[in-house]
């Protein structure tokens, strides 16, 4: 009864959160709380390695959930890159200032960072986490050869690094 | 290093623009099995990888919290632990909480499409009642609304030759109401139908069941109380 309830517990303070990451990515809500369930299912049956793995528990708790809801989209049929256009190259990652103020200083110190880069690279990395775009994916929206997409963003990456250790 | 990687340039930042690739899933198999194998041996690639992951979670603080379906919980709950004992009493009560008529309905909806029918009545107020201590005693009573009946059933204990249970209402004031003796047998299922009074009693009451005499307590008041719950608002969710 122990486990029901710590269980019972995790779900109600995690469960919003973790949804909303299903959502975003996913874009339906039928999918995304298949996606939520699994990532409890997988939670619960690895509870007790989080502790190895060197994450904080709520890092831990979203990565998972993030990359259980990427995982099914990428499974999706077809490729969802066929019908993108540049267009959707505005992702909405960037909060507006009263939103930022509620932020965590990690994702006050991230976003200040990802105001640095170049626009489309920002968004370029939303789009890679939130909506788990692929290399192609992202080639196929802005019409750029996929070699020079993936250097365009690898750039991006370590500038985006620097900045985040200053 | 040795590996896929070695045709790329080498720059002060390479192993951090591979850890964050790694992170986003940006990386073919291949190159993640090679980067996979050297994060067995090299710790501060494995450092590199978490602060990434924690800076990239961090881009989920500005999405807008969004609960699930109600039921979502429970279904995990299921999955992950089981039916929950309420459930699967209350289930195996069903075809007992319809009339004859109904019951022969029930039945034939179940034959002609392999599941149960949606609205099947349901209890209105449930109460599990379990002995704290003394000899192992399981009670469990549901209230159905549409038929006005209590449903009793003894789910573990057996009640000493010339003895009986009694299970009793005790309203929030008042001296408790009996609700008539518990079945001796396991499995057995005894039906009441309540008066309008003891209905309205029921929310914020609380059941209990009594060792009494054959036949129940003589004068009326509960003697030996073996086991009380409350009586709560049935939920599946």
């Amino acid at each position: 009864m122990g486990d029901r309830q710590a269980f019972s517990a995790l779900y109600d303070r995690t469960s919003a959160k973790l949804f909303s990451i299903c959502l975003r990515v996913l874009g339906d809500r039928a999918e995304a709380e298949e996606a939520l369930q699994e990532a409890f299912l997988r939670i619960w049956g690895r509870a007790d390695m989080y502790r190895a793995n060197g994450f904080s528990p709520m890092t831990w708790l979203i990565t998972l959930s993030r990359n259980v809801a990427i995982d099914r989209r990428r499974r999706r049929v077809p490729e969802p890159g066929a019908g993108l256009d540049a267009a959707d190259l505005v992702a909405d990652a960037a909060p507006g200032p009263e939103a930022q103020a509620e932020m965590s200083s990690e994702a006050r110190a991230l976003h200040a960072c990802l105001d640095g880069l170049a626009p489309d690279r920002a968004d370029m990395v939303a789009r890679v986490y939130l909506d788990g775009w692929s290399y192609a994916d992202l080639s196929a929206a802005t019409g750029v050869k996929l070699n020079t997409v993936r250097t365009w963003l690898r750039r991006s990456l370590i500038e985006l690094k620097e900045c985040l250790s200053r | 290093m040795s590996g896929p990687q070695t045709d790329r340039p080498d720059g002060p930042g390479e192993d951090d623009a591979l850890a964050a690739e790694y992170v986003l899933g940006l990386m073919s198999p291949e190159e993640v099995a090679a980067f996979e194998a050297r994060l067995d041996v090299e710790p501060r690639l494995v450092a590199r990888v978490v602060g990434w992951t924690e800076d990239f979670a961090a881009l989920t603080e500005s999405l807008p919290e969004t609960a699930p379906a109600p039921q979502l919980k429970r279904r995990i709950e299921v999955l992950a632990f089981g039916d929950a004992p309420r459930r699967s009493w209350w289930r195996s009560l069903l075809p007992y909480a319809l009339g004859a008529v109904a019951a022969a309905v029930f039945g034939w909806a179940v034959m002609i499409s392999g599941f149960l029918v949606p609205d099947l009545p349901e209890p209105l107020y449930v109460a599990d009642l379990e002995a704290a201590e003394g000899p192992p005693l399981l009670v469990h009573a549901g209230y159905i609304a549409e038929t006005n009946e209590l449903l009793i059933r003894r789910d573990a204990g057996l009640v000493p030759e010339g003895r009986d249970n009694e299970l009793w209402l005790v309203p929030g004031e008042g001296a408790p109401i009996s609700l008539g003796l518990v079945p001796r047998e396991t499995g057995v299922i005894s039906r009441r139908v309540l008066p309008p009074a003891l209905v309205a009693a029921l929310e914020g009451g609380t059941l209990a069941v009594s060792e009494e005499p054959a036949g129940g307590a003589p004068d009326g008041v509960p003697s030996d109380v073996r086991a009380i719950g409350p009586v709560l608002p049935f939920t599946e969710t």
